[in-house]
């Protein structure tokens, strides 16, 4: 009933209501000081609401009041824009580290042997089930692991003789720096029949290998020094000293002729 | 004064000896065959550690002593000290005598694992060294009589078992010459600390040595070393160990690099007791700027790649194989099961292929 009433004087405040309905309420609100006092308030309600259509419907949205305000000559504080600052500040730090690695990758020596060894992932390992002796063949039981696909052959799509190009060092240059003679260029990449197992990460495509001195080009270095590759080395003999009890080990001053099991 | 007396006898063989430009002193092994040192029994250092270990005995003859690596009673020992596969007698530091029995070896080490039911009080394992100690590091041989002094010279040296032709990383020992024999022997540092096990004697000492022992007739010769104790190791007059080396011959020896031992002894504690070695089943010798391939085994993964003798390897995951000490090298490094790529070479032909390392168990 209250809601009724209210929705009348909301009504006769904004001009909705018949006659006779207008005539009624108001000698209600003569009578009743509520029914007065929440005419009153209907009717304020609505000068304000005329007051806030006076807003140009232009100064309605943040944009707009933005736009009105700087019509009237004044300008809003500048707030600086960082959003673009990460483009050039990126491209500065790559600039930089590979500015580095590249002086890195050229003072280091080229072989890294001895320091680890690329490990990609464990699957299926063969087993060999003994090394008591000199036949390791003979020790040697098949994996039950499957069986992998047979060699696939690699071949290489040319062999040349390195020429002198523009840009790059000349001949006498990789003659001086031992990559003169035959260049194989191998091509690692799809159609070559490898299969995922036989690429690094990062995928391999066409290499080229001097033939018989491949870890000086790929190294991109200098020459391997073959000489230092043959350490002297020391061989733990089989036979028990007499003396000490112990393996004799003999010391031998180049590695060359030594054989590995591995 | 006769100790005095017989060591300058010793000064006197050795200086006759270079004199005449031979080495008849050393010529069937590292010991010299003059101027013995008796292990000392009473060194603080071998006594700080004799509860850790345990002498072996075979038919009542002492052959060299075990150190505990695990509470549980797992004794170490080298395996070339030890003659029979059937359970060895053990003599604890505190007078109980018990059985050890073997559990496993490691042939590229020449160490043995050995299972011991009773384990003394106070007995406390001992660490492996956690890196290679510096040349120049005081160290400590033990042996069943005693111990004597020792120095480390080198942990880079390279060793090939002529066997099995696989490398092991050496560490080289220099330490007086004791009068008993070596096998079986363990070294530590002064302070305890596992560094490795005698499983080799020099045949001919190296280029060098006769400076070594004339370092030593000097220090004799001006008394800089302390003689009251010899019998007692070499050890100054109160029993503590001198910083320096003599006046005994100079033996020069070889344990297995503390990298490879720290392996050994993960395996020997790993549930399975089972230490394995990457394999790529082939044996090789240096060749034109690679490993050459002499043999490859069959069935190995070297096969199963389809590689032959002949083949020469160039280069293996991201390291370039220069030669077989090389690979050899990249092979140490490697773990059974791991995957890599290798690149050889075949008649002026490259082929790369992947492939998974197999394993070698002892």
């Amino acid at each position: 009933m209250k809601r009724n009433s209210d929705d009348h004087l909301f009504n006769l405040a904004f001009g909705e209501t018949s006659e006779a309905e207008r005539a009624e309420l108001e000698a209600k609100a003569a009578t009743d000081p509520a029914v007065a006092a929440k005419l009153r308030e209907l009717r304020n309600l609505k000068a304000d609401l005329r007051s806030l259509a006076d807003v140009p419907p232009d100064q309605l949205s943040n944009d707009r009041l933005r736009d009105a305000i700087l019509g009237q000559g004044l300008k809003p504080k500048q707030a600086f824009d960082w959003s673009w600052v990460w483009m050039p500040a990126l491209s500065c730090v790559l600039v930089a580290g590979l500015m580095m690695g590249i002086r890195h990758r050229q003072s280091v020596e080229p072989s890294l042997v001895g320091s680890a060894v690329v490990s990609l992932q464990t699957s299926g390992v063969p087993l060999f089930s003994g090394d008591k002796g000199g036949d390791l063949a003979a020790n040697f039981k098949p994996s039950e692991s499957k069986k992998r696909s047979e060699v696939q052959r690699i071949d290489p799509v040319s062999f040349r003789h390195p020429v002198s190009r523009k840009g790059g060092h000349g001949r006498s240059w990789r003659r001086r720096h031992g990559l003169s003679g035959l260049y194989a260029d191998v091509n690692l990449g799809a159609g070559s029949g490898i299969d995922e197992n036989d690429v690094a990460p990062g995928g391999l495509n066409t290499v080229s290998l001097p033939v018989g001195a491949a870890d000086a080009r790929i190294s991109g270095l200098k020459p391997v020094d073959n000489t230092s590759a043959t350490p002297a080395v020391v061989v733990i003999e089989p036979d028990k000293d007499k003396d000490s009890g112990t393996q004799q080990a003999r010391e031998v001053a180049n590695s060359k002729n030594v054989v590995i099991g591995g | 004064m006769s100790l005095l007396a017989a060591n300058l006898l010793g000064l006197v063989l050795t200086c006759g000896h270079q004199g005449l430009g031979t080495d008849v002193s050393y010529v069937h092994s590292g010991i010299f065959q003059s101027a013995r040192i008796a292990p000392n029994a009473a060194d603080p250092a071998y006594l700080s550690m004799l509860p850790n270990v345990v002498k072996l005995f075979e038919h009542d003859q002492p052959i060299g002593i075990a150190v505990l690596i695990d509470s549980s009673g797992l004794y170490l020992a080298p395996k070339n000290s030890i003659n029979t596969e059937e359970e060895i007698e053990g003599h604890f530091p505190n007078g109980q005598t018990g059985h050890l029995r073997r559990l496993n070896t490691d042939s590229l080490t020449g160490l043995a694992l050995l299972k011991s039911d009773y384990v003394p009080p106070n007995a406390r394992p001992v660490s492996v060294i956690p890196a290679d100690p510096n040349p120049g590091t005081l160290l400590v041989v033990m042996m069943d009589s005693g111990s004597v002094r020792g120095r480390l010279d080198s942990t880079e040296k390279i060793g090939i078992a002529k066997v099995t032709g696989r490398l092991v990383p050496l560490s080289e020992v220099r330490f007086e010459t004791p009068t008993s024999t070596l096998s079986g022997a363990l070294v530590f540092t002064t302070s305890g600390v596992f560094v490795g096990a005698i499983n080799a004697t020099l045949a001919k000492l190296p280029a060098g040595a006769a400076d070594f022992r004339a370092q030593f007739s000097t220090k004799l010769s001006n008394q800089a070393v302390p003689v009251g104790g010899l019998g007692g190791g070499g050890a100054a007059g109160n029993g503590q160990i001198a910083d320096s080396l003599g006046p005994a011959d100079m033996t020069v020896a070889y344990t297995p690099g503390v990298d490879v031992l720290r392996r050994v002894v993960e395996g020997f504690l790993s549930p399975s007791h089972i230490v394995a070695y990457a394999s790529l089943g082939v044996f090789c010798r240096n060749g034109a700027g690679g490993a050459l391939i002499t043999q490859v085994v069959a069935e190995s993964p070297a096969d199963k790649i389809g590689m032959q003798a002949g083949d020469m390897i160039v280069s293996m995951g991201l390291y370039m194989v220069r030669s077989q000490i090389d690979f050899a090298k990249i092979m140490n490094k490697a773990r059974p099961g791991e995957q890599t790529f290798i690149r050889f070479d075949r008649g002026g032909r490259v082929y790369m292929k992947g492939v998974t390392f197999g394993r070698i168990l002892d």
